[in-house]
């Protein structure tokens, strides 16, 4: 189990993430806030790429910096920005990353060969890097993440280049690797959680906003979405979340406390509930 | 150990590395060429003393006068003849005072200064005895080559492996940073960890890439010029001399080399410095994340080392300066007098050996802490 307690994260004066306690046992977490929110500072504690400036994460009850290695050999980790060797094959490459994760080579040799088969890309493992498309490069960050089997994984913004075919296979594969290891999966794309997380962790303010389930988080909207036709005037504290459109035209989606004169309820979905929660000029 | 090569394969997969390595050749071969001058001289004198011996007493004079009659071997027999033991009688009072009166506002470097010339004296006894006056290294022309050698072609070999040196280390330890891999590798198993493998391959690349310069420059330097016949003569003959500050004076080694044992010595010297300023380049790649930037405070940490040793010799602060002399950068410069008392360029005996010890020491401990705090920050990504 992942405990993070009371963290926060400070730049000099400018505060990052303030007072953050999570917990986190075997599923899928996603994490999802705006730009900005703090979400990729907080990955980047989970994966001791940056100390905490108070408070501290716990694997199993010990401090993570202090299982150094030992907690990081347990980690797959995909970050925001997959970075990789031009000149490198994607096999190479891998060979490369157990190299790092002190995977041996006989080992890292037939996982390469499971997790190339896995990502879809067996017929491009010996392709340089630098000729693979950006998805096709994503792949092969997934597959470095889950090169040591991790007991937990991390991926910020993993679907970020992939075709919508290649988001599928991606949610897929997310959900049977979670039966057994904690899965966080840091987005701003509501679809690629909104079917699989089991909880979804929210920062606002640079703050924990809330951990709560799908449903959950839409049964606190329940009841203040509504739907009105376009071109309706949006009265003080109704505030628009999307427009769709609808089989008498289009139609906006609107989030207040009080029914709008003519306007039916709808059921909320998690984009609106993020819409809702991070309406303008919040973050 | 996979690591290392990982991190080798880094620099190996380098085209511009491999660019530069081959400009640095080519350059070494034209210094070579330039050169040319000595060249036939050089090679007649070599030549003769393979068949003569290092060694001038009867022996050799009589051999010289049975060569072939020539302007150049009666050149040769007049330079042989007018050989003399020349620390005999070897006063070393004038260098002294020379030099303590440069120093003498400063009552420590000047009394550094007093003790380095007691301990010459003794090695001019020593000198005298050995006969190693009388060798002949390669004749009258023995101090241009000898120069040559180790003032124009070593300094550039050694130059070119310790900017290589450098320039590698700085290299491995940004190399993260500039393909945007730092994330996913610093939150590997490895971690920070890696860090550790990149100085070390930091450090034997360096002297790797240094000793190949080396190898091959000094390959050619022996196709052309012929040295066959001299590896065994004392470099303290008394055809080579040395300059500092318009003195000339004879070339006082602290322990007695031939010239073979001179240049591996050389050599081996120059890989050690290769090394030091490797670890100067480690401690600003670890410190400094930007590959830019650490080179700029590498370049400003070795320059300013070098203005403040002339400040200090400037404004007379003689103990500053005395203990500049110990830096790396101040090492390379006297790369042509190395083992030898160096005039105003040391302070103590053996100050080129000390220098780099002291300076592997150091940078080997300022390398430690680096990573140590590297370990303990934040990893900008």
């Amino acid at each position: 189990m992942l405990t993070v307690e009371h963290i926060t994260k400070q730049y000099g004066n400018f505060t990052a993430l303030e007072d953050i306690s999570l917990q986190f046992s075997a599923g899928v977490y996603g994490l999802l806030a705006p730009n900005g929110a703090g979400k990729t500072t907080l990955i980047k504690m989970l994966t001791t790429l940056l100390f905490p400036t108070s408070g501290q994460i716990l694997w199993e009850g010990e401090d993570i910096h202090a299982l150094d290695e030992e907690y990081r050999g347990l980690l797959g980790y995909l970050p925001q920005e997959f970075g990789y060797y031009p000149g490198y094959t994607p096999r190479q490459f891998l060979h490369y990353a157990a190299a790092l994760q002190c995977i041996p080579k006989k080992e890292a040799h037939r996982r390469i060969s499971e997790l190339l088969k896995l990502v879809g890309l067996s017929d491009a493992e010996h392709k340089k890097m630098r000729q693979l498309s950006g998805g096709m490069r994503q792949r092969v960050g997934i597959a470095q993440a889950m090169l040591n089997d991790p007991r937990l994984l991390i991926l910020d913004e993993p679907t970020a280049g992939l075709d919508p075919r290649e988001r599928v296979r991606f949610r897929n594969l997310i959900h049977s690797l979670a039966e057994d290891r904690i899965v966080i999966l840091s987005t701003h794309i509501v679809s690629d959680i909104e079917t699989i997380a089991g909880q979804i962790v929210m920062l606002r303010d640079h703050k924990l906003f809330c951990c709560d389930s799908p449903a959950g988080i839409c049964g606190k909207m329940k009841g203040r979405v509504f739907e009105v036709p376009a071109g309706t005037a949006l009265e003080e504290n109704q505030f628009l979340l999307s427009e769709r459109q609808g089989e008498q035209g289009t139609v906006l989606r609107i989030f207040c406390d009080t029914p709008p004169r003519g306007a039916g309820p709808v059921t909320p979905g998690l984009e609106d509930a993020f819409l809702a929660i991070y309406r303008e000029g919040q973050v | 150990m996979r690591l290392l090569r990982y991190e080798w394969s880094k620099l190996a997969r380098l085209p511009a590395l491999w660019g530069v390595l081959a400009l640095c050749l080519v350059f070494n071969c034209l210094l070579i060429g330039s050169g040319g001058r000595w060249r036939w001289e050089w090679n007649e004198a070599a030549a003769m003393t393979g068949r003569l011996g290092q060694r001038v007493d009867t022996g050799f004079l009589d051999g010289l006068r049975q060569q072939p009659q020539s302007e150049y071997r009666d050149y040769l027999l007049s330079a042989a003849e007018g050989m003399t033991d020349i620390y005999a009688d070897y006063d070393l009072r004038p260098l002294v005072d020379y030099y303590t009166g440069y120093v003498k506002s400063s009552p420590k470097a000047a009394a550094l200064t007093e003790r380095k010339y007691e301990q010459l004296a003794e090695r001019v006894a020593h000198l005298s005895e050995t006969g190693a006056a009388m060798d002949w290294y390669s004749g009258p022309i023995t101090h241009n080559v000898h120069q040559f050698l180790y003032g124009v072609l070593m300094r550039a070999v050694l130059t070119e492996g310790a900017v290589l040196g450098m320039l590698s280390m700085l290299f491995l330890l940004g190399y993260e940073n500039q393909q945007r891999t730092a994330a996913g590798v610093y939150a590997s198993r490895t971690g920070r960890k890696l860090c550790r493998w990149k100085v070390l391959a930091g450090l034997t690349w360096a002297p790797a890439i240094y000793l190949l310069l080396a190898a091959v420059t000094l390959v050619v330097f022996l196709l052309f010029w012929d040295w066959s016949g001299v590896w065994g003569g004392s470099v303290s003959g008394q055809f080579n001399y040395a300059i500092d500050m318009l003195v000339r004076r004879p070339f006082f080694t602290w322990a007695d080399f031939n010239a073979g044992g001179y240049l591996a010595a050389v050599v081996g010297l120059g890989g050690l410095l290769t090394v030091v300023f490797a670890l100067l380049a480690a401690v600003c790649g670890t410190l400094v994340p930007n590959v830019y930037l650490s080179a700029l405070v590498l370049t400003l940490l070795l320059c300013g080392g070098a203005a403040a040793q002339t400040f200090c010799a400037q404004t007379g602060l003689w103990m500053g300066y005395a203990l500049l002399t110990f830096q790396p950068v101040s090492v390379w410069l006297y790369v042509n007098g190395w083992f030898t008392e160096l005039g105003l360029n040391a302070f103590v005996p053996w100050q080129e050996s000390m220098g780099t010890g002291l300076s592997l020491a150091i940078c080997g401990v300022g390398t430690a802490l680096a990573l140590r705090r590297f370990g303990r920050k934040d990893i900008s990504t």
